[in-house]
C-alpha cells in the first residue's frame, strides 16, 4: 500500500491538485494497480534483445527549420490565454 | 456501401448536398438519444461540399473522433479542458480522405482514456442496438454513429483497443492498422509509441476502401512508414491457404455468448479450407501489466503540455505560477488524473527501473514471442472483448477491473501489429460479439481478406 504522503508527492510532481477525498480514493486505487504491476517482477528479461525495435524504425530526424510546417498564427493564438507581439502572455503579477 | 454511394454520386442520381442533408438529419435526430457526437458540423459539411466527385470518398458522410484535428473546427478530445479548443490545422489522416462530408466529431472518453465513453466530459454514448448499454470506448461515439446509420464510415484512434472494442460492442467492423501505416500528425497524443488511427465502417470492403486513402507516407509524423509499393487493400486474397492460429486463453471472465460465437467462427474458418491450430502466448498474462505501465508513462509526458497558457483551461486571477498550473490542470477528468499519477509514479526516480524499464523489456519479450508464432501461422484469432456491451449503469469500483477487459486487444498495440474486429454473433440479450483477427506488421491484406470472407457469411 502506498502512503497518502506518496500520493501527495506524486501529485505535486505532476502538478495535479487533489482534494482529501481524491487522495483517499487514489491511495487505494493506485495501490491496487501498482500491486498488480508486481506480476512482472519475476519475468526473466535477460534474453531480451536490447536493439529490438517494436516498430522497426530507427531514429528519424528532420531538418531543424522553425518554418517547417507553419500554422496559421491567428488560430493558434485564438486558443491562448493572452498574446502580445507573437508571444504568449501571462499576467505580469504571476511569478 | 461506399462504392454504391460513390457510383450514385458520380452518376448524379443523388447529389453530395442531398446525401449530406440526409445524414445530418439522421445524426441530429439520433444524437438526442445516442449522444454519438460532441458536435454535429452541419454548417461545415454544407460549406465544404465537393464541386465534382473525383476520389472514392468525395461526398461520403463520415464521423471523425474528436481527438483528431480538423482546421477551424472545435476539437475537444472529450475533455473539459479542450471544450473550446479550435484546431489550428488538419490531421494528415483526414486530409488524405479527400472531400468526404464531415457529419460531426465523435464522442469519446476524455483524451481516449477508457473503454466505455463514460469518461467523456460530454456524457457516454449509447449503443444503438440497446440504449441501456454503452457503445464501448474510447471511440464509442464513432462506433455508435456508424452503427446507427448517421455516418457511412468513421475515423477513430486505437491505443489499446479503442477502435476494435466499440466496433465489437456496436456490431460494426473496426480496423487498427500497423503502427505507422496511417500518419498520427494531428491526432491528440495519448501513448505515442502505441497510438494508431483506425477505421470503422459497416463492411470490411468499406474499411479497406478508406484505408486505401488514409495511408500515405507523411514526413510530418516521424514514425510514418514509407512503403515501397502501394497496395490496393480492397483486392482481397484467396484465403484457403491461410494458416490460422487460435489463441489459447483462459475462459475465466469470458462470457458464454462470446465463447459460443468464437467456437462458431473457428468452425467457419475451417470450412474455408484454412489450416487451423491452437497457439499459446506464454506472456499473455503479462500484457495488461506491461501496457498499463508503459502507456500511463507516455501519457504523463504527453499531458505535461497542458499548462493553461497556450491552450486549454485558462485560470483567472491567480498570482502564483504553481497555483496557476494546479488550477489549469484541476479540470482533468478522474481517469486522466489517475493515469497521469500512475505514469508519474512509474517514471519517477527510484521506480523507473522497476516499472518502466521492466515493462519495456517485457514488451520486447512479448514482441519476440509473437514474432516466433507468426513464423508458424499467418493470423491469430481471438474474441475482441471478453464481454458484450456493458449496461449503462454498470459501475467499475476498481479501474483495474476495466483494464483487464483489454486483454485481447492490447497485444496488437504492444507489438505494433494490425488487427481487425468483425461482428460474429449476437448474444441472448441481442448484443453483438466480436471476432478479432490479428497478423504480423503490414499483413493488413491477409486479415482484411479473412475478415471479408467471414463478414460475407455473417452478413
Amino acid at each position: 500500500m502506498i502512503t497518502q504522503d506518496e500520493v501527495v508527492k506524486i501529485a505535486k510532481l505532476a502538478h495535479i491538485k487533489l482534494s482529501q477525498d481524491e487522495i483517499n480514493k487514489f491511495q487505494i486505487q493506485l495501490s491496487e494497480i501498482l500491486e498488480y504491476f508486481t506480476l512482472l517482477k519475476d519475468i526473466d528479461t535477460t534474453s531480451v534483445r536490447e536493439d529490438l525495435s517494436i516498430n522497426g524504425l530507427s531514429t528519424v530526424l528532420r531538418k531543424d527549420d522553425p518554418n517547417h510546417y507553419p500554422l496559421d498564427k491567428s488560430i493558434v493564438y485564438a486558443n491562448a490565454l493572452d498574446v502580445e507581439d507573437d508571444y504568449f502572455k501571462l499576467d505580469s503579477k504571476v511569478l | 456501401m461506399i462504392l454504391e454511394l460513390h457510383n450514385k454520386l458520380k452518376a448524379g442520381s443523388i447529389s453530395a448536398k442531398e446525401l449530406a442533408e440526409e445524414y445530418l438529419k439522421i445524426a441530429e435526430d439520433k444524437n438526442k438519444v445516442l449522444n454519438s457526437y460532441i458536435s454535429i458540423t452541419r454548417e461545415y459539411a454544407l460549406s465544404h461540399l465537393p464541386y465534382k466527385i473525383e476520389s472514392i470518398l468525395d461526398g461520403i458522410p463520415a464521423c471523425i473522433k474528436d481527438n483528431i484535428n480538423i482546421l477551424s473546427t472545435n476539437t475537444t478530445a472529450g475533455s473539459q479542458v479542450l471544450k473550446e479548443y479550435i484546431s489550428p490545422y488538419t490531421a494528415t489522416a483526414v486530409s488524405n480522405l479527400g472531400k468526404f462530408t464531415l457529419i460531426g466529431k465523435g464522442n469519446m472518453d476524455s483524451f481516449a482514456f477508457g473503454s466505455t465513453t463514460q469518461n467523456s466530459y460530454f456524457g457516454p454514448s449509447f449503443n444503438p442496438h440497446n440504449i441501456n448499454t454503452v457503445a464501448g470506448g474510447s471511440s464509442g461515439g464513432v462506433a455508435s454513429a456508424v452503427a446507427s446509420g448517421s455516418a457511412v464510415f468513421g475515423i477513430g484512434s486505437d491505443t489499446g483497443g479503442s477502435v476494435r472494442q466499440p466496433a465489437s460492442f456496436c456490431g460494426i467492423v473496426g480496423l487498427k492498422p500497423t503502427y505507422g501505416l496511417i500518419s498520427r500528425y494531428g491526432l491528440i497524443a495519448m501513448g505515442s509509441s502505441f497510438d494508431t488511427i483506425g477505421i470503422m465502417a459497416n463492411t470490411v470492403h468499406d474499411v479497406a476502401l478508406v484505408l486505401n486513402e488514409a495511408c500515405k507516407y507523411d514526413p510530418k509524423d516521424s514514425t510514418s512508414l514509407s512503403l515501397e509499393k502501394k497496395l490496393d487493400y480492397s483486392k482481397f486474397n484467396d484465403i484457403s491457404k491461410l494458416k490460422v492460429g487460435v489463441l489459447k486463453f483462459s475462459d475465466d471472465g469470458v462470457e458464454k455468448d462470446v465463447m459460443n460465437a468464437f467456437s462458431n467462427s473457428i468452425r467457419d474458418i475451417k470450412k474455408f479450407g484454412c489450416s487451423v491450430k491452437e497457439i499459446t502466448i506464454d506472456h499473455l498474462k503479462y500484457v495488461i501489466a506491461a501496457y498499463y505501465i508503459l502507456v500511463p508513462s507516455e501519457i504523463s509526458a504527453n499531458m505535461a503540455r497542458f499548462d493553461g497558457i497556450r491552450f486549454g483551461y485558462h485560470p483567472k486571477g491567480i498570482k502564483d505560477i504553481e497555483e496557476f498550473y494546479l488550477e489549469a490542470r484541476s479540470k482533468f477528468e478522474d481517469e486522466v488524473k489517475r493515469r497521469i499519477l500512475i505514469g508519474t509514479y512509474t517514471l519517477s526516480s527510484g521506480y523507473y527501473d522497476a516499472y518502466y524499464s521492466k515493462a519495456d523489456a517485457v514488451r520486447r519479450l512479448i514482441k519476440q514471442e509473437f514474432d516466433g508464432v507468426f513464423k508458424d501461422v499467418d493470423v491469430i484469432i481471438s474474441p475482441t472483448s471478453p464481454t458484450v456491451a456493458y449496461g449503462k449503469d454498470k459501475v467499475f469500483d476498481n479501474p483495474l477491473e476495466l483494464y483487464l477487459s483489454d486483454i485481447f486487444t492490447i497485444p496488437a498495440n504492444l507489438i505494433g501489429s494490425p488487427a481487425i474486429s468483425i461482428p460474429n454473433g449476437v448474444s441472448h440479450d441481442n448484443l453483438h460479439t466480436g471476432l478479432q483477427i490479428m497478423g504480423p506488421q503490414l499483413s493488413e491484406i491477409n486479415i482484411l481478406s479473412l475478415a471479408n470472407e467471414l463478414y460475407k457469411k455473417y452478413e
